[in-house]
């Protein structure tokens, strides 16, 4: 066991953190919300999927980042390269591509007046040209967005001259997860969760273990490591610049429910795999603003699961997640693969109720400040990276 | 000859063929919609068979796998889906959850 038990570890690691109540303001006020949106939704690389989306050319996926109203189409061109652009028509604005996913090799069209665009954002056809006025199709293209790809996620910047590249963005967290075989563990099922709550309810919420014996007692009661007395306790925390992960072991006196034991009890005589870039067994990386990577060993493989917390308004969220596990060897590793998504997915229909009444009690206005203890560091600085950013208290 | 709806071997759990679905919201949705005696029913009847389902299924290449094969994976796909409320809830009342039909599976 690598775990330490000590009380109050990561505010002595980390003593510029600081131990004060956090404001519960920025959860529930208008105000805030339109400064997330100018200064982070609009400020900061924002994760809208994989390339493994798009695998060949001319697939597209169309993204929604519906706090700032934009519509963002990652395509994959017949050149092989994956571009994101505003999903409007030049012409006279409409939305262009309206299916959520699909391919359209070598061109897509605008369904108003027909204008066709190649799989690269050229404009390659208008329909009645010679009617125009001095129209020259190379200037018309599609409004390409800012967008970089780090171990196949894609980001995209709605500046479209970002202060920091991606790279510099992810920081610490890049150098971490750097050769980490994403792409070894395709997505085996998205969940859409519309959730009313607002979208730092649900991202707080995932963002620690405390609440791991209480409310998930009866289907995680002793999965992770914890103290005598019951209580979880993390094997390491790193902050970032922006960003955080911390880490955890799994608990081995953990009793399995009669499938969990029989799917796990014999391991295919398949070797245990483990990545280098991890730090535990189980490894949850906040990448501010609302993306997570969730890194775990399940049997003797790895798997992922990434949430993005979309916001639709300040009480509102969708919160997408998905589950990605290498392909399977055999039918136990099938069936233990399922196991383990329902388990994660039946753990996180829990927590949405939770959400939901955090954020009423929140919304409230009853408690001006939330408390946090020791082993909820990660929401100190979560909130302290987002109060840096939009500067709400700043002449307060 | 009607082609059998399961392999031999499991025969005997053709009562619980309308478990066979896909895609996973489907078996969900039956989740929901069974009572706790017809989700223990189902669990104690597929449960004991596991290995064998396993090593059978084992024996099959997934991608050629014939309709008898593949409803009968997709039937051991429904005992994972029941298996938390059968083994670790057992009693609807006590889940403090959303709907489990919420969650909006896009697969």
């Amino acid at each position: 066991m690598k775990t330490v038990m000590r009380e109050k570890q990561w505010a002595e690691k980390y003593p510029a953190l600081g131990t004060g109540p956090v404001p519960t303001e920025p959860y529930f006020s208008d105000e805030h919300y339109a400064l997330e949106r100018d200064l982070i939704f609009r400020r900061t690389w924002i994760n809208v999927g994989r390339v493994d989306d798009v695998p060949e050319p001319g697939d597209f996926i169309v993204r929604e980042i519906a706090i700032c109203k934009v519509s963002v189409l990652v395509m994959r061109g017949s050149d092989g390269v994956v571009r994101c652009f505003h999903n409007v028509c030049s012409h006279r604005g409409n939305t262009l591509v309206l299916d959520e996913r699909g391919s359209c090799p070598g061109s897509v069209y605008c369904h108003f007046h027909n204008w066709v665009y190649s799989d690269t954002g050229q404009l390659i056809r208008v329909p009645d040209e010679e009617n125009f006025f001095d129209l020259d199709k190379a200037e018309h293209g599609l409004t390409p967005i800012k967008s970089d790809i780090w171990e196949g996620f894609v980001f995209v910047h709605l500046d479209p001259e970002p202060a920091e590249t991606l790279r510099e963005y992810l920081g610490g967290v890049a150098e971490q997860l750097d050769g980490c075989p994403f792409h070894e563990m395709p997505l085996m099922q998205t969940y859409l969760v519309d959730e009313r709550a607002n979208w730092k309810v649900g991202l707080d919420a995932q963002n620690e273990l405390y609440h791991l014996p209480f409310q998930h007692r009866r289907i995680l009661g002793d999965s992770f490591m914890m103290n005598d007395s019951g209580h979880c306790r993390f094997q390491d925390v790193n902050l970032y610049n922006y960003h955080t992960v911390w880490s955890c072991e799994y608990d081995p006196t953990h009793k399995p429910t009669p499938l969990e034991a029989m799917l796990f009890a014999a391991e295919d005589g398949v070797p245990l795999i483990r990545y280098p870039q991890m730090i535990g067994e189980f490894d949850f990386f906040v990448i501010f603003p609302n993306f997570v990577i969730l890194l775990f060993e399940v049997g003797n493989a790895v798997s992922y699961v990434s949430y993005n917390f979309w916001p639709l308004a300040v009480d509102r969220t969708i919160w997408e997640i998905r589950m990605h596990f290498k392909e399977p060897v055999s039918s136990r590793e099938r069936f233990r693969q399922e196991y383990f998504k329902c388990l994660i997915r039946d753990t996180l229909q829990e927590d949405t109720v939770a959400h939901e009444n955090v954020h009423a009690g929140l919304a409230s206005g009853a408690k001006p400040h939330v408390i946090l203890q020791d082993d909820e560091a990660p929401i100190r600085y979560f909130h302290k990276v987002l109060e840096d950013h939009v500067g709400f208290y700043r002449n307060a | 000859m009607a082609e059998a709806a399961l392999p031999e071997a499991f025969a005997d759990l053709a009562p619980w063929l309308d478990w066979a679905l896909e895609p996973e919201r489907a078996r969900t949705a039956k989740k929901v919609a069974s009572s706790m005696e017809e989700i223990n029913a189902f669990y104690d009847a597929v449960m004991p068979r596991m290995e064998e389902i396993i090593a059978y299924l084992d024996g099959v290449p997934a991608e050629e796998r014939p309709a008898p094969a593949h409803r009968l994976y997709l039937l051991t796909l429904s005992l994972v889906e029941v298996a938390n409320l059968a083994e670790v809830y057992k009693r609807r009342e006590v889940i403090e959850a959303c709907d489990p039909l919420h969650f909006n599976p896009q697969r």
